[in-house]
């Protein structure tokens, strides 16, 4: 399996935080006890669990190493590698197939039902090839190679595009936008999550371990977080995503406890803004109610105090979503949670939960629903569970283990009594018909219409599933979606797309190599329309158009044959599509190399409305994102667009209601990719502080009795000096000591990131006692105390040059933020009147300063970014291909009825149905009739 | 495999002898109607229901206040947007009403989790799970002879979220309507008996449930026609509201439909946008009001309007308001004692330019319930408010 080498990288540098906050969640000696907690479930004797590496700890690792065949046994805790977890891994599945040999169930061979149980329930669908290579083999051992797929965190397809970027978006500066500037940023995430949630589908598709897959499915439905209740923090919640990944196989206590650390899950919940003077009680009730004990395991007294204990739990939108703890907002007052008493914060309170005897029986319970039944409970056998799940400390490896290897999970009274949940039906039919249908791309359209649009689950308890996966309304979708899988033709074989990219990009590859420069010009050119349909009767249909000139008259040069726009959604018959989540596609033209153009048209000939009820019954509509040639990109959205009704969406261009036409004329060149500071040089370069944009942060008045009084700045991608910031927030100072004041400047490592001086702060720098954050301070006006002293001195020489830079811009920072709607919307103007003698005082003083002296011909420069974030978008679209594989293998050799005909020929409603067909013979061998069958809807 | 077999295996197994559709319209025909009208983005009451009188009004909403001309009075000191205009007959005749100050505790602010508190009837410690009216209504006496629990005509399911219950979108209804020529006949399809497998048993039963209200519901809707000439010059929403007229003209026995107009989210440029927004409003309503006169179910109808919250009452620089709390709403019917009914937020006490809300929105749920669907028990009847007495003359 391909492991994804630069998203790895992107965790490693740009979210080093997010690898941090995962691993701070482990205490101290956690490491020691998770070996030896392991080593007990794997039948050895690591002496007491108690964290401590002793002799008998020592000797059991070995013991285990020769068992399991390692070349030697660590010594210390740093021996722990991968290949020692894996072992342990192995050894605990070996001894369980040991022990499991008492109990017969697990003896028993399997049969290819009993393959298609166990894989459709423990991964999505199951591929006759799945099947084949459990049969033969025993229960416990096929147990054994399903366990063997539940790592999530290396993924068959290259995660989104968007997530490996070198910046991640400004969030924590959108608020300064005005409206068509939010929009375009909320547009953009929009797309963003669009991206996200395709990828996941197609590694579902593709991907050899389902198994983790399920896992991740059911964590996405137990800590619900939705897209659209995170104020389109795309970033945060795929982050959510990777930490279901990555631990969502490992310790529910270490899962829960991130989740609490989680930015999307304590945005969601309404946690990030919890303060002591008003806790908010959501977050607290729903992690007893819905995370970790269930309703009526807990009193509302305790939901009181647990809020109180997570107050101050928030998250920093500026540092790429890490966990931040903000102690001002902290109540550290003593709480009563259950029979415990004391200061509890947020990892304590997980703790305390997980000791309730609730705790085990309730996450097991939601194991039942998704592995054993939906319908069918037992709770001896639940209870049951439960003690070998608390007693290996809520390892979930061991509590899958027991869930799959019990009896009631094999009982044939247990079959067939799951509702398949949308993936199961749509993802898991083409996983087990080895089909990709044509119209693959409509894929999370089709699973939001019949209730499962994932990211966006309907409110925080999630998907109900069962009886609610087929309400009147879905039932009938669903059987028309059945319908459209099991008569599928194939997608057929995309043209290479590796191809066109790189002759619509041409340009950027001709920058990096020189030798693609002198490459013959192509005859015919392409043009590529990014483009999403919404069919009615028909789907819509579009032609291109060149203009040029003629005799100084606008001219034609060139138009495309009509377009038919496949793979929409048929509006009819599924209903509308949510904007955020069209069905994107793109078509290729061939344009012949001679013609010359100025403008480009695009036009809708065939609207098509309304079915009963107006556009909700049906209507036919086409929506166009960008079209590209030649190196160059033609935004729809800066386009114009024009129609002979009104003013039928002339106001977004790209989104066609109407039949109408859209001219572009303006472009982003691809090349246009460079940092505009690389066009100054010399002295002017270091000097000159070079920013995106200059946002009022927040000030207090300044009140002369305070010794304290703040204003700040915040500053999108400052450079200056060489050194280079994604963001940084520059606070003015106020401050009063015995003989009167100071002005400085200070820059708080909470607020820069990746880091305020391009590298850690000096190691004088101040350290907030609360919460461990580090500040430096520079002086302008007062006398400079000894530790900022040796803070100025401990700077590299371009770090002072920045401050300089920094110090120098105050003036022009102040003229550039009143710009902004934070300016308007904070009430800076109030704040700025108390200020003002000291802006003054500051502009005087500075050129007398020894920042001038460094950073004399500065100044500030915004330059306001070129939209190279709509040319990657585009790269991306055009990277974007349909999943090559089906359930690990070659998409060409994946259909079923090869496959089929090495298991027996009988068995096709074995290997299909979860029980026999009700409306046809067990022996039919129309796999239509089968999937039309009532019982298709169970697994 | 065509659309016939396809009912034939979705109704696998089931007899099911189905009520005479002129028998199911006659012993619901006295039924009652609730008509849901969602204003999408969070409406700004304040220039919806104009405090005209109070001098605070002016000194909190100095350019986009509503002026005296562009208003019109309706009593108390208060005074409706000009362009509500449409409902003046519905005022006049005693069929509107307005409650004031309709909000709940612990205010969210999000668009997307405020909705879905007025959804499942939360508030800001506790969101809901299923929709605020679908179990009670789903248990009503005689809930089983009805086509169908409700109708969406707006696409958004999210107030119907309920694992039971037969809630529809208009896309079903199509889909009804496109596939119900084959119904009739198939109801006679042999029995194979139930299953003992309780997941079995569900989904036949569902399919039982769909296969019924497909087959009461396709031949009314068929007599539709998507070229009605019924319409109300009024944008999405008059689409919707003429719809929802036809399908009651129609003999569809659902007792809720949800109309919804988006827009409200009026940061910048209020004074045109929530105009023409207000416009649509009046005129959808006040054509709903006339074509149900006209067919004579005006009497079995209350409309309500709901929003995930109100506007700041203090306005914003660009010339639009901010995510508030409280706003009134309004409740139409022939049923409807109309008037001003709660008590207005005090324009004095504003906690930062918000307004504090003076009824909680659940007791309108509960009213709706108890004494309109004559559910007394319901979910929400600890937020029963006597401030509404006689507000619905049942």
């Amino acid at each position: 399996m391909a492991t994804v080498g630069r998203f790895k990288a992107l965790l490693a540098a740009t979210a080093a935080v997010f690898l941090l906050s995962i691993t701070a969640v482990f205490a101290q000696d956690s490491k020691v006890t998770r070996i030896q907690r392991a080593l007990v479930v794997s039948g050895y004797d690591p002496g007491p669990v108690d964290g401590y590496w002793g002799n008998r700890t020592s000797s059991a690792l070995a013991q285990m190493a020769g068992d399991m065949g390692l070349a030697s046994a660590p010594k210390s805790k740093a021996g722990i590698t991968s290949e020692v977890i894996t072992a342990l891994d192995n050894a605990y599945q070996t001894h369980l197939e040991q022990q499991e040999r008492d109990r017969r169930h697990l003896q028993e061979v399997m049969t290819v039902a009993d393959a298609r149980h166990l894989l459709e329930r423990s991964g999505v669908g199951a591929h006759p090839s799945e099947i084949l290579k459990l049969l033969g083999l025993n229960r416990s051992a096929a147990v054994t190679s399903i366990m063997e797929g539940l790592d999530g965190s290396d993924t068959s397809i290259a995660p989104p595009a968007f997530l490996t970027a070198p910046r991640i978006p400004e969030y924590w500066i959108r608020w300064d936008y005005e409206e068509d500037g939010r929009q375009r940023f909320r547009v953009a995430r929009d797309k963003e999550m669009g991206e996200l949630r395709n990828w996941w589908i197609k590694e579902m598709i593709a991907t050899p371990s389902p198994q983790a897959e399920r896992l991740i499915l059911l964590w996405h439905n137990h800590f619900v977080t939705a897209y659209s209740g995170v104020q389109e923090e795309v970033h945060a919640v795929a982050r959510q995503h990777w930490t279901f990944r990555e631990l969502g196989h490992t310790n529910f206590r270490d899962l829960t406890r991130a989740l609490v650390r989680d930015a999307a899950m304590l945005n969601y919940l309404d946690n990030d803004r919890s303060r002591k003077e008003q806790p908010n009680e959501n977050f607290a009730r729903e992690l007893m109610e819905l995370f970790v004990l269930g309703e009526g395991n807990y009193s509302e007294e305790t939901v009181k105090e647990v809020a109180r204990a997570l107050t101050g739990y928030s998250y920093n939108k500026m540092r790429n979503f890490e966990f931040e703890f903000k102690p001002w907002h902290h109540d550290k007052g003593i709480k009563n949670v259950f029979d415990k008493r004391g200061r509890f914060d947020g990892d304590e309170i997980v703790d305390i939960l997980l000791a309730q005897p609730a705790a085990a029986e309730f996450i097991v319970d939601r194991f039942w629903n998704v592995y054993v039944s939906d319908f069918n409970k037992d709770p001896e056998e639940i209870k049951r569970i439960a003690d070998v799940f608390r007693s290996s400390d809520f390892d979930i490896k061991v509590l899958l283990r027991a869930i799959l290897a019990s009896k009631a999970f094999w009982a044939d009274d247990n079959r067939a009594t799951i509702v398949k949940s949308p993936i199961d039906l749509l993802v898991g039919s083409i996983r087990s018909t080895g089909v990709l249908p044509a119209w693959w791309a409509s894929l999370p359209n089709r699973l939001a219409s019949i209730g499962q649009n994932l990211f966006e689950a309907p409110n925080v308890a999630g998907w109900p599933g069962g009886a609610d996966w087929v309400t009147a309304s879905r039932l009938l979708i669903r059987r028309e979606m059945v319908m459209d899988i099991a008569s599928a033709e194939p997608r057929r074989e995309e043209k290479d797309n590796n191809m066109m990219l790189s002759e619509v990009a041409a340009p950027v590859v001709a920058m990096s190599n020189i030798q693609m420069m002198s490459a013959p010009q192509p005859k015919v050119r392409k043009v590529s329309v990014r483009y999403a349909a919404e069919d009615f009767e028909g789907s819509p249909k579009f032609n291109i158009t060149t203009m040029g000139q003629k005799d100084g008259m606008p001219w034609m040069q060139w138009r495309s044959e009509l377009f038919e726009a496949e793979g929409g959604i048929d509006t009819a018959r599924f209903g509308r599509v949510e904007n955020n989540d069209l069905p994107w596609r793109i078509a290729t033209f061939e344009m012949p190399a001679g013609v010359t153009y100025n403008k480009l048209i695009l036009e809708f000939v065939n609207d098509h409305c309304c079915g009963l009820g107006g556009s909700d019954g049906g209507d036919r509509n086409l929506f166009v994102d960008w079209v590209a040639l030649e190196g160059r990109l033609y935004l729809a959205s800066d386009g114009k667009q024009t129609n002979n009704y009104g003013n039928c969406g002339t106001a977004r261009p790209g989104k066609m209601y109407c039949s109408s036409k859209l001219v572009l004329t303006e472009f982003q060149s691809f090349k246009s990719g460079e940092r505009a500071i690389t066009e100054a040089s010399g002295d002017t370069l270091d000097a000159t502080l070079v920013a995106e944009r200059v946002a009022f942060k927040w000030a207090e008045k300044l009140d002369p009795n305070d010794h304290w009084n703040s204003f700040t700045f915040a500053l999108l991608n400052p450079s200056a000096a060489g050194i280079s910031i994604d963001g940084i927030q520059v606070r003015i100072v106020r401050n009063r000591y015995d003989n009167g004041w100071r002005t400085l400047l200070q820059l708080e490592d909470r607020s820069c990131f990746p880091s305020c001086l391009g590298g850690p702060l000096p190691r004088s720098a101040y350290t907030n006692k609360n919460n461990g954050d580090r500040n430096v301070s520079f002086i302008l006006l007062g006398p400079e105390w000894r530790d900022e002293k040796s803070q100025w001195n401990q700077l590299t020489d371009a770090q002072r040059k920045f401050v300089s830079a920094l110090w120098m811009s105050v003036p022009e920072m102040l003229a550039e933020a009143v710009k902004g709607r934070n300016w308007r919307e904070r009430d800076a103007k109030n704040m700025l009147k108390s200020w003002l003698p000291i802006f003054d005082e500051i502009e005087k003083s500075l050129p007398k300063s020894r920042y001038a002296k460094l950073a004399a011909k500065g100044g500030l420069r915004v330059i306001e970014r070129e939209e190279g974030e709509a040319v990657m978008s585009m790269m991306a679209a055009l990277s974007n291909t349909s999943p090559q594989q089906i359930a690990g293998i070659d998409r060409q050799e994946a259909r079923w009825p090869s496959w089929q005909d090495r298991l027996q020929p009988q068995s096709l409603s074995q290997t299909f149905l979860a029980a026999a067909p009700i409306t046809f013979a067990s022996t039919t061998q129309n796999l239509m009739e089968l999937m039309l069958d009532p019982v298709f809807n169970l697994k | 495999m065509n659309r016939r077999s396809l009912i034939n295996t979705l109704i696998a197994g089931l007899a099911i002898p189905l009520a005479p559709a002129s028998l199911a319209l006659a012993a619901r025909s006295s039924g009652r109607r609730l008509i849901l009208v969602e204003l999408s983005g969070a409406n700004d009451g304040l220039n919806t229901v104009v405090p005209i009188a109070d001098e605070r009004y002016r000194e909190i909403r100095p350019t986009i206040g509503m002026g005296t001309n562009e208003v019109f009075n309706i009593g108390n000191g208060l005074a409706l947007h000009n362009a509500l205009t449409p409902l003046a007959d519905a005022w006049q005749a005693g069929d509107l009403s307005i409650i004031q100050g309709l909000g709940y505790p612990g205010q969210n602010r999000s668009h997307f989790k405020s909705i879905a508190l007025w959804e499942t009837g939360g508030d800001g410690s506790k969101a809901g799970k299923t929709g605020w009216l679908t179990q009670d209504v789903e248990n009503m006496i005689g809930a089983e002879d009805l086509d169908a629990h409700g109708v969406s005509l707006d696409g958004g399911m999210g107030i119907f979220a309920s694992p039971s219950g037969v809630w529809l979108s208009m896309t079903s209804l199509n889909q009804f309507r496109s596939l119900g020529e084959t119904t009739e006949r198939l109801a006679s399809t042999s029995i194979n008996g139930k299953s003992t497998n309780p997941a079995l048993a569900m989904v036949l039963d569902r399919g039982q449930s769909l296969n019924t209200a497909m087959s009461r519901i396709s031949k009314k809707i068929a007599r539709i026609r998507s070229n009605s000439r019924l319409r109300f010059d009024a944008g999405d929403l008059g689409r919707q509201a003429a719809m929802a007229a036809q399908l009651i003209d129609a003999g569809i026995d659902a007792p809720v439909l949800k109309i919804k107009i988006d827009g409200f989210d009026t940061h910048e440029n209020q004074t045109w946008r929530h105009r023409d927004l207000l416009q649509n409003l009046g005129r959808a309503l006040a054509g709903l009001r006339n074509a149900l006169l006209d067919s004579g179910h005006w009497e079995n109808t209350l409309i309500m309007t709901y929003s995930e919250f109100g506007r700041r009452a203090v306005e914003n620089e660009s010339g639009g308001t901010d995510h508030g709390t409280a706003a009134p709403h309004f409740m139409m019917g022939g049923a409807v004692s109309g008037g001003i009914w709660g008590i207005h937020p005090d324009l004095g006490a504003l906690n930062e330019g918000d307004m504090a809300y003076t009824l909680d929105y659940r007791s309108v749920y509960d009213l709706v319930l108890a004494e309109w669907f004559g559910l007394p028990k319901n979910r929400f009847k600890g937020f029963s408010n006597s401030i509404m007495n006689g507000i619905l003359t049942t």
